[in-house]
């Protein structure tokens, strides 16, 4: 068996072969990227696809990546948005309460997530509102396609779902690269330049919470919310999952989530668990609560009530 | 000299504010209009009013007054004595933005609710002090019926069809 030439080298040799064809290769492809690439289009989608776990960046990598979600936008959609990653809130764990006997599935909230979250306009967006018939409370038997003029029997209902935030969410247990997790508020967030799209997560919600990029997000300039997150509503790239955050990028500031502001009747109501004194608190102590389909021990942190 | 009596004005002023905010009796900031219509202070900031119950005649005819089936009129609600105020069922005189305190007269289970903020919406931050929506905002109290504001459309891809 012939030795190839490689194998003869000495390993001193080799090695500094290796590294000076390293020096010349940067050396000679830095000012060739650099006229092939004047925008840094290229060197940005390298970084990307080369850039680890969320979890495992230092603050100055995520700065870095930061500026190049700020500068990939710019070049896509023709929009200069701003992307920060505020951590979590110390101390708070949040939740949320819908009050059924408010809701008159007026879908505002539909349409304010869909606004806020830059959810591509060929997309559904993050929340649903389901018209329920009287009596049933299976998500299964819920129409979406609703509109003012359906006719609907006397008692129905309509049931506002989007993902329910769980304790133990099946999707993170499923997910095989760890591109989902919950975070210490409480939300459950996706690592968007990790993901590699398997959609494991979405058979395993039983809420019909994830979507999936299924092309590349549609983004009107005009109607893009330039104020965004990492880990939040910033434009997504094509082949990843997204979900609800509860508007990661505004209840981490103090702000209320697009869907509760929109809401024209009051039927939402978001606010912090570890709050003694707080709304959910109040709601988990005196009303009668249930939470969706709580015989699966996802422990959801959304619960539903009446005013009765 | 001059400056302690700009201080003292500065201070009834500040005073005056506070006492006027009813909501720091429920730990709340209140929001939306709170002002007396102005069509009536037209005529009655310098008029005094009829006090006999009647059904309302021009020119009163132009308000929509629903609020209590008919079973209601100006003066259940309305200082006569002052026109600017409203008074409790029991009297004691309220000023506008304290108009909760009226309603939970006949609506205590909903004022209730309104106070642990449950009924109505919590305004702009979900931490700090409660800021609310006050009764007028949504129910408009001459006609206090809650209508709801068009339903908007179900967006182009239907959410059933691809998770």
């Amino acid at each position: 068996m012939s030795q190839t030439p490689e194998t003869l080298l000495d390993p001193s040799r080799r090695r500094w072969l290796q590294g000076a064809g390293v020096a010349v290769t940067t050396v000679s492809a830095a000012p060739l990227m650099a006229l092939a690439d004047p925008e840094g289009a290229v060197a940005d989608t390298l970084e990307t696809l080369l850039q680890t776990h969320y979890r495992r960046m230092s603050r100055t990598e995520i700065q870095e990546v930061l500026h190049r979600i700020e500068r990939r936008a710019e070049r896509e959609h023709g929009v200069r948005i701003r992307c920060q990653d505020p951590p979590p809130v110390t101390g708070v764990r949040f939740g949320f309460a819908v009050n059924l006997s408010k809701c008159k599935g007026l879908r505002h909230c539909v349409t304010a997530c869909r606004q806020e979250n830059n959810v591509s306009m060929q997309g559904s967006g993050n929340v649903r509102v389901l018209a329920m018939p009287p009596g049933v409370r299976t998500l299964e038997s819920g129409e979406v396609e609703y509109d003012a003029h359906t006719p609907m029997p006397p008692g129905s209902w309509f049931l506002p779902v989007q993902c329910q935030q769980c304790a133990d969410p099946a999707c993170v247990r499923a997910c095989p690269v760890e591109a989902t997790w919950r975070e210490p508020d409480g939300i459950v967030v996706i690592d968007y330049d990790w993901c590699i799209g398997c959609r494991y997560c979405a058979a395993a919600c039983p809420y019909w919470a994830r979507r999936f990029n299924w092309q590349k997000p549609h983004l009107s300039a005009a109607h893009i919310t330039p104020e965004t997150s990492y880990l939040g509503n910033r434009p997504r790239p094509v082949g990843v999952m997204e979900k609800c955050t509860w508007c990661i990028q505004r209840t981490r500031q103090g702000r209320m989530p697009a869907c509760q502001e929109a809401c024209p009747s009051g039927a939402r109501i978001f606010g912090d668990l570890l709050d003694p004194g707080g709304e959910l608190r109040h709601i988990l102590e005196h009303k009668t609560i249930f939470r969706l389909k709580e015989e699966l021990h996802t422990d959801p942190q959304t619960w539903y009530f009446t005013d009765v | 000299m001059r400056k302690i009596v700009w201080l003292l004005a500065g201070g009834m002023v500040v005073c005056l504010s506070h006492w006027g905010v009813a909501g720091s009796e429920v730990g709340v900031h209140l929001a939306g209009p709170t002002a007396a219509k102005s069509e009536c202070q037209g005529c009655h900031a310098w008029r005094n009013p009829e006090r006999t119950r009647r059904a309302l005649a021009a020119p009163h005819d132009r308000l929509r007054m629903q609020h209590g089936q008919g079973d209601l009129w100006c003066l259940d609600c309305h200082r006569a004595e002052q026109p600017g105020e409203l008074k409790t069922r029991s009297g004691r005189p309220l000023p506008y933005d304290a108009a909760w305190q009226l309603c939970a007269d006949c609506h205590p289970v909903q004022i209730t609710s309104w106070r642990s903020g449950i009924h109505g919406k919590r305004m702009e931050s979900w931490r700090g002090a409660r800021k609310l929506l006050h009764c007028p905002a949504c129910h408009e109290a001459h006609d206090p019926a809650w209508r709801p504001p068009p339903m908007h459309p179900l967006p182009v891809q239907s959410l059933r069809s691809h998770p």
